[in-house]
């Protein structure tokens, strides 16, 4: 057996393997900062699960149940239904356009046994709209399933470190 | 039925007619509602002195939503949650029984409870430890005899408890007025679309997956008086959500309903919601129950499956659509703020996958990310946002569509449909009804 494939029995990502997601999340970023959220859609697999949970505050701190109602609760279908209507001109949550700026760090990279990697990172999302300022932190854990010349996503949760949103209309990814 | 007749068995149906010289603390009550309240002072949503009252003489007297008792299920367990600005502790005793208190120590006030949910039988307090039960009588005192001596009186430091606590279809509401009517009386003829809405199928509703929290910079009112009866803004501020097929276009069929009481309710047929995207097998639920309905009362108690979007007064409204339920609180936080409470209530017989999708729904559409709700939370802060100046407070909102078109829901739909009806669904019948109400309740207090 090499080195390099007992490095990955052991889960690590190589470098190059590395370089490769992080050019994902750079094509990602940059087109959730441009709003262009139909290409966006393409960067998913077809059974996507993407899900942004409420938690709850216990006396161990914020939980985030597995059957708690979402922020963001959807299928592929479902992230197509909130993105066609963000694209119309009477989605007045968007109008005028928030400007928003996405910071994706501490990214740790797992293989998994089915040939997918987990991608766990921290978020930072500030965004500006014509009448707020407000920022989300959060964790997020993605599955990337690997395709020729890139990635797609298979799912995503994120984690808000906020319990009540401050503001109204939350229009944005995470 | 003559005029005369027809205009007394209305004045029934609605609270009464705003007097012009009642007071309102510094104000006199003609110059914030005018008589049917067809217009409405705009400093009713900016005024400080007004907040104040409504504290005392609406949040302090009125029932209160504080949970549902799917999230109480076993003895022990509580929730907290706030009674308008005060924060609460709703907890279900040793003994089964729910009961409601101040979440705050009687001996300097601190929180007892920092707690969302859970299952404890005592609270401790964190600043000096004094522990209550769930009970809510003062079970420990440390260093009791040493520091207070031998006739401390425990008893008389038992947590501040509210007047009545009362549930209805697993809705548990609460106040703080020992002198409240019941539940039922309070709730009046809104009793019967509850039972419509809440035990179509056996067994009862559940809330599922927790509760949406978010704030909006607006006056509390706004939300209310909007799910109350503005069938007129869904065109406009939901065009969107009409667009992309989630609802088909408002038509003008439908019901705008009031009960008494500042309650109401109103519906387009079908129900609000009904689209052609991202269909669930909700549908086929909801036409075997409507279908339910008519073999019990005939062919035009179709329009009342789903009962529609409403609103009961002072702050609970509810959403009983073609794709969903939804309830929501509109906690005042100050004359411009509010933290929504937000969460969704199913027949619990309905099956576990369809719960799972039409919970998808309901996140999809309402909450601070609904593809419905993040228009209307802009549109009210707007609001807020342009009332606020010195000149923004002046003058009147209008609240005259559909006058003069009410009349008895009976005439229109037949026994048992209760309430005031208008024979058009864009009207501000209801929110006429909500101000008149609230005046009520303001010029009681200067008597």
């Amino acid at each position: 057996m090499s080195e390099d494939a007992v490095r990955e029995d052991a889960g690590v990502v190589s470098d190059d393997l590395r370089r490769e997601i992080e050019a994902f999340y750079r094509t990602e970023i940059l087109l959730l900062q441009g709003h262009r959220y139909r290409q966006w859609l393409e960067l998913m697999d077809e059974s996507i699960k993407y899900r942004v949970p409420v938690t709850t505050s216990t006396v161990n701190g914020l939980v985030a149940a597995d059957d708690a109602l979402g922020y963001y609760d959807e299928d592929l279908e479902l992230l197509k239904a909130r993105v066609a209507k963000l694209e119309s001109k009477q989605s007045w949550v968007e109008q005028p356009t928030s400007r928003l700026r996405y910071f994706i760090q501490l990214l740790d990279l797992v293989h998994q046994p089915d040939g997918t990697i987990a991608a766990s990172s921290n978020l930072l999302l500030y965004q500006h709209r014509w009448n707020l300022d407000q920022s989300f932190t959060g964790e997020r854990n993605d599955v990337l399933m690997p395709i020729p010349g890139g990635f797609r996503l298979r799912s995503r949760l994120v984690v808000l470190d906020r319990q009540a949103f401050t503001e109204q209309g939350l229009s944005v990814f995470f | 039925m003559g005029e005369r007749a027809k205009h007394a068995e209305l004045a029934g149906l609605q609270p009464p007619p705003v007097p012009p010289d009642a007071r309102i603390g510094s104000f006199r009550s003609g110059e914030l509602v005018n008589a049917d309240a067809s217009a409405v002072d705009r400093r009713l949503f900016v005024d400080e002195e007004l907040y104040r009252l409504e504290q005392e003489r609406i949040f302090a007297k009125c029932w209160l939503f504080v949970g549902h008792e799917s999230q109480l299920e076993a003895n022990g367990s509580f929730l907290t949650t706030t009674m308008a600005e005060d924060p609460v502790l709703v907890v279900r005793d040793k003994a089964g029984k729910l009961r409601g208190y101040l979440n705050s120590c009687t001996h300097r006030g601190t929180k007892i409870c920092r707690a969302d949910s859970g299952r404890s039988s005592t609270f401790k307090c964190p600043y000096h430890g004094w522990t209550f039960n769930s009970e809510g009588a003062l079970m420990s005192v440390p260093r009791l005899g040493q520091v207070y001596g031998e006739n401390f009186d425990r008893s008389k430091h038992s947590l501040r408890e509210v007047a009545k606590i009362d549930s209805i279809h697993g809705l548990i509401f609460a106040t703080w007025d020992p002198a409240a009517p019941t539940l039922r009386e309070y709730l009046g003829e809104m009793t019967f679309y509850l039972d419509l809405m809440l035990a179509r199928m056996e067994g009862g509703t559940e809330l599922l997956g927790g509760l949406h929290k978010w704030t909006i910079g607006v006056n509390w009112k706004i939300p209310a008086e909007n799910f109350a009866g503005d069938h007129y803004h869904v065109p406009v501020t939901h065009g969107a959500g009409v667009e992309m097929g989630y609802r088909s276009q408002l038509s003008n069929d439908g019901y705008c309903i009031h009960t008494g009481n500042g309650h109401s309710i109103g519906s387009e047929r079908g129900g609000a919601q009904q689209g052609h995207a991202v269909q669930t097998e909700y549908k086929g639920f909801m036409d075997n129950m409507r279908a339910q309905l008519v073999a019990k009362y005939g062919e035009k108690a179709a329009a009342f499956v789903p009962v529609g979007v409403g609103t009961i007064f002072p702050n609970l409204s509810f959403m009983d659509t073609a794709r969903f339920r939804t309830f929501r609180v509109w906690h005042p936080r100050g004359v411009d703020k509010i933290e929504i409470h937000s969460c969704l209530i199913v027949d619990r017989a309905l099956p576990e996958d369809l719960k799972r999708e039409v919970r998808k729904r309901y996140s999809l559409a309402f909450g601070p990310s609904g593809i419905f709700e993040q228009d209307d939370g802009d549109v009210w802060q707007s609001i807020q946002d342009s009332m606020r100046g010195r000149i923004g407070r002046q003058g009147w909102l209008n609240y005259e569509m559909g006058v003069g078109r009410e009349g008895p829901t009976v005439d229109r739909y037949g026994p048992p449909f209760v309430g005031s009806t208008s024979d058009i669904l864009m009207t501000e019948a209801n929110q006429r009804a909500y101000y008149r109400q609230w005046a009520k309740l303001m010029t009681e207090g200067d008597r």
